[in-house]
């Protein structure tokens, strides 16, 4: 989002104005030292390793403040991670808009909050998310992917909303999403059967034409016990 | 505090609340539709729960519930509804104004879902002078895919009555926190509903409603579903009574 308040209080000249509330907005930065703040950078954060190949990637460029993903027809996966730090550590993204065209036959669209093994690792992309789908029908859910699949019923998704992973450990993982950024709604819990060593956005297109899956990103933060 | 960013290109003055500051002005461009903007003038009552609830709100909640405002979440009330397994509306009320008179809210945030068993809701209600009866618009699991809005009657907190006018998620509101609730009352026995989605636009639910009742308190209504699995959250930004 393109408004920046500092989280208390708005100097004027020698007084301080108070916005009570403000410091609780979940829009805030905090500018931890994982966190990727995409609305600061004019390219993709350094660091990252791209898997797959989205056809559209950039920051604060085609959506302002955003890191955006885009890819057609297909049947494809994209991943755009940084290093983690080790486990325990909680992850949450804003999806603050996305383009999800879920018409075509057993087409399904999924941008999601991921967590991989090491970020340098190209061969095994194995990955978990909270996803929000079109699965060719009216209603999206979110999901939750490990070996397994934990999903909550159809409801309506729509940006913008967050994401949040919680890594307890390496076999296990927590994912919730929230419509406002401060309650949680859980769903699922998972072992991702990995060392996990990076976190990132994804994107996942399936299915016959048309299909598409465009996903901005405003912000990926990263908080440490 | 607004959850998104101004929509018009206006220039107001943003009303500081509790900043202890006079005769100076805080100006946002655009900010006008922002609906946590706190309105001009003086209604007949308003919280905007930047401090701990005050005394003048009645708890009549099920055992279990937590309920304050200004701790769990800053300037908002929260309400969360327990594991109980329990069929029980937790109510958070105040003796209502003379009529005519609105009450407003906004619900910033909310874990209200859908296909749990239960039917979690979240809203705004009023209730007899001791309830009682109590009648609400809510924020509810449709009990099938999705979500709705809904007014339902209650003959006591813990006794489900009927359900009244239902809008499905079709109506093309999206179905879910943020959202505005707005009661205009013109007399006990003449109601209107209204919901938002942005605070600048209200969806009619429904007018002209009866809820068969004396009222004497108007507030907040949360009921968990009788969940055995999930804690039903819900917090709310303001209360404006005008």
């Amino acid at each position: 989002m393109g408004l920046l308040l500092p989280q208390r209080s708005a100097r004027e000249g020698q007084r301080d104005i108070v916005l009570p509330g403000l410091r609780a907005l979940p829009d805030v930065p905090r500018n931890g030292p994982w966190d990727k703040e995409f609305a600061q950078h004019s390219n993709v954060p350094p660091g990252y390793i791209l898997q797959g190949a989205p056809t559209v990637l950039d920051c604060n460029k085609t959506v302002p403040g955003c890191l955006y993903l885009k890819h057609g027809n297909g049947n494809v996966r994209y991943m755009v991670m940084w290093p983690s730090p080790p486990a325990p550590f909680t992850v949450i993204g804003k999806i603050s808009m996305w383009d999800v065209d879920p018409s075509g036959s057993n087409a399904s669209q999924q941008p999601g909050l991921t967590i991989s093994t090491a970020a340098t690792d190209t061969t095994n992309q194995r990955s978990i998310g909270v996803w929000a789908i079109g699965d060719g029908t009216a209603n999206s859910r979110p999901q939750i992917h490990g070996t397994s699949i934990a999903q909550n019923a159809p409801q309506s998704v729509h940006p913008p909303f967050w994401l949040k992973l919680v890594v307890n450990s390496n076999t296990s993982v927590d994912g919730y999403i929230s419509w406002g950024g401060r309650l949680w709604i859980f769903v699922g819990n998972i072992n991702p059967g990995f060392t996990v060593g990076s976190f990132g956005v994804s994107g996942v297109v399936t299915g016959s034409s048309p299909a598409s899956n465009a996903a901005a990103w405003e912000y990926l933060r990263v908080t440490t016990p | 505090m607004a959850y998104g960013l101004p929509r018009g290109g206006e220039r107001i003055v943003v009303t500081r609340r509790g900043d202890g500051v006079s005769g100076r002005e805080l100006v946002l461009p655009g900010a006008a539709g922002w609906p946590g903007v706190v309105p001009p003038g003086s209604g007949v009552f308003r919280d905007e729960f930047d401090a701990p609830l005050g005394g003048s709100w009645v708890r009549n909640v099920e055992s279990g519930a937590v309920v304050d405002a200004n701790t769990s979440h800053p300037s908002h009330l929260y309400v969360r509804t327990p594991k109980s397994g329990t069929a029980q509306l937790s109510l958070v009320y105040r003796p209502i104004p003379a009529y005519p008179f609105t009450f407003e809210t906004w619900v910033t945030d909310a874990t209200t879902r859908c296909g749990t068993g239960g039917n979690m809701e979240a809203g705004i209600g009023v209730m007899e002078a001791a309830p009682g009866k109590v009648q609400a618009l809510f924020h509810r699991d449709n009990g099938s895919s999705d979500m709705n809005w809904g007014i339902q009657s209650w003959t006591t907190p813990t006794t489900f009555g009927s359900n009244g006018t239902q809008l499905a998620s079709s109506t093309g509101f999206g179905c879910r926190a943020p959202y505005g609730m707005r009661l205009v009352a013109t007399s006990t026995s003449s109601l209107a509903w209204y919901v938002s989605t942005d605070g600048l636009g209200w969806l009619l639910v429904a007018s002209g409603v009866n809820p068969g009742f004396t009222i004497g308190n108007v507030g907040f209504v949360v009921y968990g579903g009788a969940q055995n699995t999930y804690t039903h959250e819900v917090i709310y930004d303001y209360a404006r009574i005008s």
